[in-house]
């Protein structure tokens, strides 16, 4: 049995509705996101999880425990906020321990576990100093250490990286997830941000205006996203919309070219507009063989992101991004360069 | 601009005459002038012994109604930032009826109507209760410094509920689930969390309304308890000195004032200086 369940839940402030018809069961020790642009409803979500928001409708059950309607302080349940919320009258030890001194857990109880948390997050040295003395990275290792001191049942994680620089950023995150695997704690990840999600996750939940838009691992939502929002939301796309050709295993665009992709879809009918939609990294520069999936067009922007170089390439009123590999013989093509670019068939996502 | 490579020059001494605080001076050299006519003029003096018995009902009057607007204040305060809509129109009422009506006034009505109108009402319980204690209190049971506590601490408390209001919605609400989140019921959240670092915030506040008490305080004289400005009043009529003693008068509060307003701003560069 799941060991976080959430059945149906509702959530309406005013007129508007946050969150509706979301149900969701997390096991015991997995690592769950929610990824959404900002008024997805993903935060109101994890709110209800801590008690912050009451569902209209709807069921959150832990462990078996029915806690839809327990005040925030009954549940122990961790949280970790975007702006760490560290208690600024209080050291670092002080921060970890105020939980457990609420537990009237016996002082050297408390103390080996403070040392314990304080040990895991690597804080060890910074015990005694105040929140304002230490750095946004370090701050949030406090504020993780704090919501882990408790045992807490489930870890909540409200964008904690957001604040952060990007380094950073990159450390903290594999951090969580060294953490999180070492206790085996069952978490709930908000993010708006789909590279963290993709990274961190066993499984994600893509939301979108309150309603779940899809739900598995991160491969599977990458790879084979069942909308067109998700297809957008996760990993850069370029995409070509045009009608069903007689053989449903190709489209043809407006400007007449003939687009291939690798499978047949039988449910469809010809003349149909279907979409493809194209990942960066399958675009690949030069003609394709037998000029298939060929376009030719103009470089309109080059992007140097490190580990790979993305052209932007307005062909025949459409622009397709293509990712090539950086190394340091590669010759880029510069704007307003005249280049190639094709894909292969059995890379289309079809939608 | 700082020129870190060159030792800091003094400035020149000119600029250093136009920047010394010349009111400071002056007010120290009056000070000193005053010292020197109550030490060594007889009638100076013989003023000064009368007026400063009256210190002792001027500070223990404004302590304790500074007390009982404190408490008001937190009490009120809290009120104002619930979300149970009754305790805050509750709070609200007091607080605007309060802070429209002007400190004089308020005294009044509180010492000629609230006190006779509660002492009635007293009376009246007494009898549903058969209490011969509480039917037989009169207003004369409730001396003048008492009410002069209650109006001073009614009126303060309007005001100090404002800072402690201010200081509690300045918490940001990551605070507030933080310790939720922990485990803390509402009263542990405010206990332990929220007013440590509200105080904090306020305290150059609280300090400066105990400098204004102080001096409103002098208003007590209306209501015949013998504070050192009625004792002046008194003094001043009987014996036709009007411009020693109101001189004197003035210069009791001013010490007591500036003395106080120094330590507030010594506390807030220490709270400036320490954590935030």
């Amino acid at each position: 049995m799941a060991y976080l369940q959430l059945t149906d839940l509702r959530k309406s402030f005013g007129s508007t509705v946050a969150v509706e018809h979301f149900s969701l069961d997390v096991a015991a020790g997995e690592f769950v996101s929610f990824l959404g642009p900002s008024g997805c409803g993903k935060t109101t979500t994890m709110r209800m999880i801590a008690g912050f928001e009451m569902p209209d409708t709807g069921r959150i059950t832990i462990d078996g425990e029915d806690i839809t309607h327990m005040p925030a302080n009954k549940r122990r349940v961790g949280m970790v906020f975007q702006s760490y919320a560290l208690f600024p009258h209080l050291s670092v030890r002080d921060n970890v321990a105020f939980g457990l001194d609420l537990m009237r857990m016996p002082k050297p109880d408390a103390r080996k576990r403070v040392d314990e948390m304080l040990d895991l997050v690597q804080l060890s040295i910074q015990a005694d100093r105040y929140p304002h003395q230490l750095s946004g990275g370090q701050q949030q290792r406090v504020a993780l250490a704090r919501a882990l001191a408790i045992q807490p049942r489930v870890l909540l994680l409200d964008e904690p990286l957001s604040a952060l620089d990007a380094k950073i950023r990159d450390e903290l995150r594999n951090e969580i997830r060294r953490i999180q695997l070492e206790l085996k704690i069952t978490t709930i990840y908000v993010t708006h941000d789909q590279e963290e999600a993709l990274a961190l996750s066993d499984r994600m939940v893509v939301m979108n205006a309150g309603r779940i838009e899809q739900i598995g691992p991160p491969a599977e939502i990458y790879n084979h996203p069942r909308t067109a929002f998700v297809a957008s939301f996760v990993g850069t796309q370029s995409t070509l919309t045009g009608a069903l050709t007689e053989s449903r295993d190709a489209l043809n665009l407006p400007g007449g070219q003939t687009v291939r992709f690798g499978t047949t879809l039988t449910h469809r009918s010809t003349g149909d507009s279907v979409t493809v939609h194209l990942r960066p990294e399958i675009i690949m520069l030069g003609e394709g063989a037998d000029e298939r999936n060929t376009f030719r067009g103009i470089v309109a922007q080059v992007m140097f992101l490190g580990s790979v170089v993305r052209l932007l390439v307005r062909a025949d009123g459409h622009t397709l991004a293509a990712d090539i590999l950086n190394n340091p013989a590669l010759r880029v093509p510069q704007i307003g360069e005249t280049v190639a670019v094709h894909f292969a068939a059995e890379a289309c996502h079809v939608l | 601009m700082n020129r870190p490579s060159q030792p800091s020059v003094a400035p020149a001494l000119s600029q250093r005459l136009a920047n010394a605080p010349w009111w400071l001076l002056v007010l120290i050299l009056i000070g000193l002038f005053a010292v020197f006519q109550i030490l060594t003029n007889e009638r100076s003096t013989t003023i000064f012994n009368a007026i400063s018995r009256g210190v002792i009902v001027t500070v223990r009057t404004t302590l304790i109604a500074y007390v009982v607007a404190l408490v008001i204040g937190l009490a009120v305060g809290l009120a104002r930032t619930s979300s149970n809509k009754l305790i805050y129109n509750v709070a609200s009422f007091y607080v605007e009826v309060v802070r429209g009506i002007p400190m004089l006034v308020l005294l009044l009505y509180i010492a000629f109507v609230a006190v006779p109108l509660a002492m009635d009402g007293l009376n009246r319980l007494g009898v549903v209760l058969g209490s011969a204690w509480l039917s037989a209190l009169t207003p004369r049971n409730f001396p003048n410094e008492w009410r002069v506590v209650v109006g001073l601490g009614v009126a303060y408390g309007a005001f100090e509920s404002e800072n402690f209001r201010a200081g509690i919605q300045s918490i940001e609400r990551g605070q507030f689930e933080a310790a939720r989140a922990l485990g803390m019921s509402y009263f542990q959240t405010m206990r332990f969390v929220v007013l440590p670092q509200v105080i904090r915030r306020i305290l150059p506040t609280l300090g400066n309304d105990f400098i204004s008490m102080l001096k409103d305080s002098s208003l007590v004289s209306v209501l015949g308890v013998e504070d050192i400005t009625q004792i002046t009043k008194l003094y001043a009529s009987s014996t036709f000195l009007f411009f020693q003693a109101y001189s004197i008068l003035a210069f009791i509060y001013l010490t007591m004032t500036v003395l106080l307003s120094r330590l507030v701003r010594w506390m807030e560069l220490r709270l400036a200086r320490g954590r935030r």
